[in-house]
């Protein structure tokens, strides 16, 4: 409420701007439903919270208080932690029971058998990862609180140029129409993995003679198509659903979040390297190249044109300026090896899961499953489309930091002094090398690791294809 | 009435090319002179009406391959084919989706920086590219027009059958077709009479258009990529004569007249003779002497004096030009980058799906060509598929090798130059340029792969391993 008043005042002030303004909101806007997700983790990313927890937090205290019960007050961090544990215990055991199974299917059962239960080693696949992302966030909170803070502080306030406009708003559009879809996507996954149980439930209450289906095949000492036991088995295994699938949101839209923030935070940079030096326009810099139309606003300003005069003190302005430029790169660098450090060995785990469940995927949707059946198909789109997303982030990042060593030669700084160009020089070799994310020393995260996933499922996949029609021959 | 259009830049060097593109029917409406809205529809129309036609006779064809693709020889053969003209089609529609973009790459270069003492090398340069890209378009219609003619000529020679499968027995036999270059299901019936000579007709013009389609814009492509090489070899010749140039600022040269002689239409200015040089060398500063300085105001001419700051005692307009030398010669780099940049976003989905195509289509014809057991039709038509689809991979690969060549080898002539004679700012500019130069410029197919003589290499590797292993198979 608060915020659209501020909004609404900002409209009536500045018309034609007010789209180049840009303050905290619009950082913030970016985290509102990861948050969301992480809350039903049990997770909190930062110490602030919203002011519905608070209110929750103060009813709590207050029942408490009310009950005469001076129990020392737990403040939210411990009840999160123990909501977290509990959600922890259940993942870990579900995974324990899907093991036991299976290796019970394996050792004993038919081949029929077996190759019903390689559905399960997805959904297996699935919880491994939701287990590794959501324990990260929950160990390194701080880590992750001071990487949202220090992006947060280089967000641009105020009145923003043209070009950092139009940088600014695609990366947001982009994250934005991400995370937006990314969210919903995987909340239809949810509704299609239960979707059979309860449509069999459904058709049973109104006395249908259906097999009663469970989703996914856990070793149950005891037999799971008794009437009650069923019943709360099914709504047990959707909340194991919703816990793995929103444990594996969590961890990728944050990677997405930080990734694209440091992406434009280099973007931004890029510019400001480029309009560094002001060159004036002659034979030999002719006024449609860039640099002469980088520094058409600067043409008009007194300052500068007294500053190109005096040698002293342009050197100190651009050295200034560059000093600011170098510190901001090392931090951009600190950040990226941050984020390095919190998500490579889940990515690591992620992409190995990737390509064997593209691989088994493939091959349930070819051998079991029916055509007019959509859970493993939307399963396959979801994790391509997962895998295609972080690879496509790490690609940006990559590619923007390529970019800086492009920006640097591009900024005129064969009219500065010695000084600065020994500066730009030692920059230069910096940027060459380019900034990404890793797969915990393994592979860097590229289109390019993409394409190498996708052959190495694919091998797989024949591979079990040809053994299986051999077998079945 | 029709006027001369004004065109400047790579839009002037590629006229010829752009000619023939729009003759072959490409949806290329832009660089004409007269710009009526009559001239436009009518344009328009003709690109449509050629579209239609190569499209309806492509669809024909894949008809005819659906139709016969019970025989395996048969269904291969016409898979070849209909992949083989896919190129044509591809490109054909991603020149009508994707000519903004082209006609960005085309205005890149419409004005271009200058320096005085540099004009004469950059001309010189500018000619060497105009030359090669025309030999290249000579080139590549003579071979476009040699295979149509050699393709309608294999026509008429060998048997004009099919090939179906029986299929009680099992086994293939022959049934006769018309005898035309290209097998395609037509409504009417072609064996014989006014319409096979009016399938014939149609399927010689469309052989012509539809390779000149495909062809003419790679050879845009190459001609860009040899523009581009030639800026660079520009560039890397004007290396020496800058490093000289900063010198004279501050460290004392003889004969620093003769670097400033290409700036001298202006001036009248005596060659120093050469037999007397060591001694004129002293004195050479004294040419200086015929340079009148323009709007110099009060300044006092200090006739060469030689100061610390100024040893071979440079005029301030000289001193400009030297400064003023690295600036034209990294602006000019950096308007070559761009220009590189441009054609790779450009082309380089068109090259994915080039290499795509081509890759599935050498595979098939390693299949083929192990089936060749003696000297007939089939081993020639073999051999000339092969041959061309080679040959159309070689084209695009051997210009980006050499622009990958050019670009590394600038830092070659940065460090092969007197930098160790220069002033301080050459020497940092050799640095910061040795440092640029040391990754290649290369045009890349989408991210996928890039255009080198590696990945040339590594088609020509594949094929003859596939074939290899087809015939031990065998």
């Amino acid at each position: 409420f608060k915020k659209k008043l501020v909004k609404k005042n900002e409209s009536v002030g500045t018309e034609t701007t007010e789209e180049r303004i840009y303050s905290f909101n619009d950082y913030d806007e970016t985290f509102v439903k990861i948050k969301k997700v992480l809350w039903i983790l049990g997770l909190r990313l930062t110490r602030n919270d919203s002011d519905r927890v608070k209110l929750v937090h103060i009813l709590f205290f207050i029942y408490l208080y009310k009950r005469q019960q001076w129990i020392k007050p737990f403040c939210m961090k411990f009840w999160f932690q123990v909501f977290y544990w509990f959600e922890f215990a259940n993942l870990l055991g579900a995974v324990i029971l899907e093991i036991i199974e299976l290796i019970r299917t394996v050792t004993g059962g038919s081949f029929e058998d077996i190759i019903a239960s390689l559905g399960m080693i997805p959904c297996m696949g699935y919880l491994i990862s939701a287990i590794l992302k959501s324990y990260k966030i929950c160990y390194y909170e701080s880590m992750y609180e001071n990487l949202i803070n220090e992006l947060r502080n280089m967000w641009p306030q105020g009145k923003v140029t043209e070009d950092e406009h139009v940088i600014i708003s695609k990366a947001l559009k982009q994250l934005n129409f991400v995370t937006t879809g990314f969210y919903w996507c995987n909340y239809a996954l949810i509704i299609g993995c239960m979707l059979p149980c309860y449509t069999a439930l459904i058709q049973i209450a109104f006395g249908q003679d259906v097999p009663k289906i469970l989703a996914y095949l856990y070793w149950l000492p005891f037999d799971p198509l008794q009437p009650y036991v069923f019943e709360v088995l099914i709504i047990i295994q959707t909340w194991h659903t919703i816990l793995s699938i929103m444990g594996i949101v969590s961890g990728d839209l944050l990677f997405f979040i930080f990734v694209s923030h440091i992406t434009t935070q280099f973007d931004l940079m890029s510019l400001r390297i480029e309009k560094l030096i002001f060159v004036p326009t002659d034979q030999q810099l002719i006024n449609i190249y860039p640099l002469a139309i980088h520094n058409k606003h600067k043409r008009n300003d007194q300052v500068a044109s007294t500053e190109m005069q005096n040698e002293e003190i342009r050197e100190d302005v651009h050295q200034k300026e560059l000093l600011d430029i170098i510190l901001r790169h090392r931090t951009l660098i600190r950040l990226c090896a941050d984020v390095e450090s919190l998500f490579s060995f889940s990515l690591l785990i992620n992409f190995i899961n990737s390509s064997v469940i593209i691989c088994f995927l493939s091959f349930v949707i070819v051998v079991v499953e029916k055509w007019y059946e959509f859970m493993y198909k939307t399963a396959m789109v979801t994790i391509l489309s997962q895998t295609w997303l972080i690879c496509w982030f790490g690609q940006k990042l990559l590619d923007s930091s390529k970019r800086l060593s492009q920006a640097l030669y591009n900024c005129g700084w064969y009219t500065s002094s010695q000084k600065i160009k020994k500066n730009i020089q030692i920059m230069l070799f910096r940027t060459g090398k380019a900034v990404g994310v890793t797969t915990y020393g393994f592979t860097i995260i590229c289109l390019a690791s993409y394409t190498t996933i996708i052959k190495t499922s694919w091998s797989y996949f024949t591979l079990i294809y040809n053994s299986y029609k051999m077998n079945q021959k | 009435m029709m006027t001369k259009v004004k065109t400047q830049g790579l839009v002037t060097d590629l006229m010829p090319n752009i000619k023939l593109m729009q003759a072959a029917g490409h949806f290329l409406f832009n660089y004409h002179s007269d710009n009526s809205g009559m001239s436009m529809l009518l344009r328009k129309v003709y690109s449509s009406v050629h579209a239609v036609l190569i499209v309806v006779n492509y669809v024909c064809m894949a008809i005819n391959m659906a139709q016969y693709s019970d025989e395996v020889n048969e269904l291969t053969a016409n898979t070849i084919t209909v992949l083989f003209f896919a190129h044509s089609v591809i490109k054909l529609l991603f020149f009508a989706l994707n000519s903004k973009s082209f006609y960005r790459t085309l205005a890149i270069w419409n004005q271009s920086n200058s320096h005085p003492l540099f004009t004469e090398s950059d001309a010189r340069y500018h000619q060497l590219a105009l030359t090669k890209m025309r030999r290249l378009l000579y080139c590549i219609c003579g071979v476009t027009v040699l295979s149509v003619a050699s393709w309608v000529t294999l026509t008429f020679f060998g048997e004009s059958v099919r090939f179906i499968a029986n299929k009680e027995t099992n086994e293939t036999m022959t049934e006769p077709a018309p005898r035309l270059p290209l097998k395609a299901w037509y409504p009417f019936n072609t064996m014989s009479g006014t319409m096979y000579i009016a399938a014939f007709a149609l399927q010689i013009y469309w052989l012509l258009f539809s390779m000149a389609i495909a062809n003419l814009l790679d050879v845009m492509f190459c001609s860009w990529l040899i523009f581009a090489c030639e800026q660079l070899q520009h560039l890397k010749a004007i290396m020496k004569p800058l490093m000289e140039l900063s010198a004279s600022l501050d460290t004392y040269r003889p004969n620093t007249a003769e670097l400033f002689r290409a700036s001298s239409t202006e001036k009248s200015e005596k060659v120093p003779d050469p037999v007397d040089l060591d001694i004129r060398g002293i004195y050479s500063t004294q040419q200086d002497f015929g340079i009148t300085l323009r709007g110099a105001g009060g300044k006092l001419q200090t006739f060469g004096q030689p100061t610390p700051n100024n040893p071979n005692g440079l005029t301030q307009k000289q001193e400009m030009l030297a400064r003023s030398a690295i600036k034209y010669w990294v602006e000019r780099h950096k308007h070559v980058v761009r220009l590189v940049a441009s054609i790779g976003d450009t082309y380089g989905t068109a090259l994915l799906f080039h290499m795509l195509i081509s890759t599935i289509t050498l595979t098939l014809l390693a299949y083929q060509a192990t089936k060749i057991d003696g000297v007939n039709v089939y081993a020639f038509s073999t051999l000339g598929y092969l041959t061309y689809t080679l040959g159309q991979v070689f084209h695009f690969c051997i210009f980006g090798n050499r622009l990958i060549e050019e670009s590394s080898s600038v830092m070659e002539a940065a460090y092969s130059c007197q930098w160790y004679d220069g002033s301080e700012e050459a020497k940092t500019f050799v640095q910061i340029v040795c440092q640029q130069c040391q990754k290649a410029m290369s045009i890349s197919g989408a991210k996928f792969f890039t255009v080198s003589l590696d990945l040339f290499a590594s088609v020509l590797g594949a094929v003859v391993t596939y074939f290899m292993v087809l015939v031990q198979l065998k």
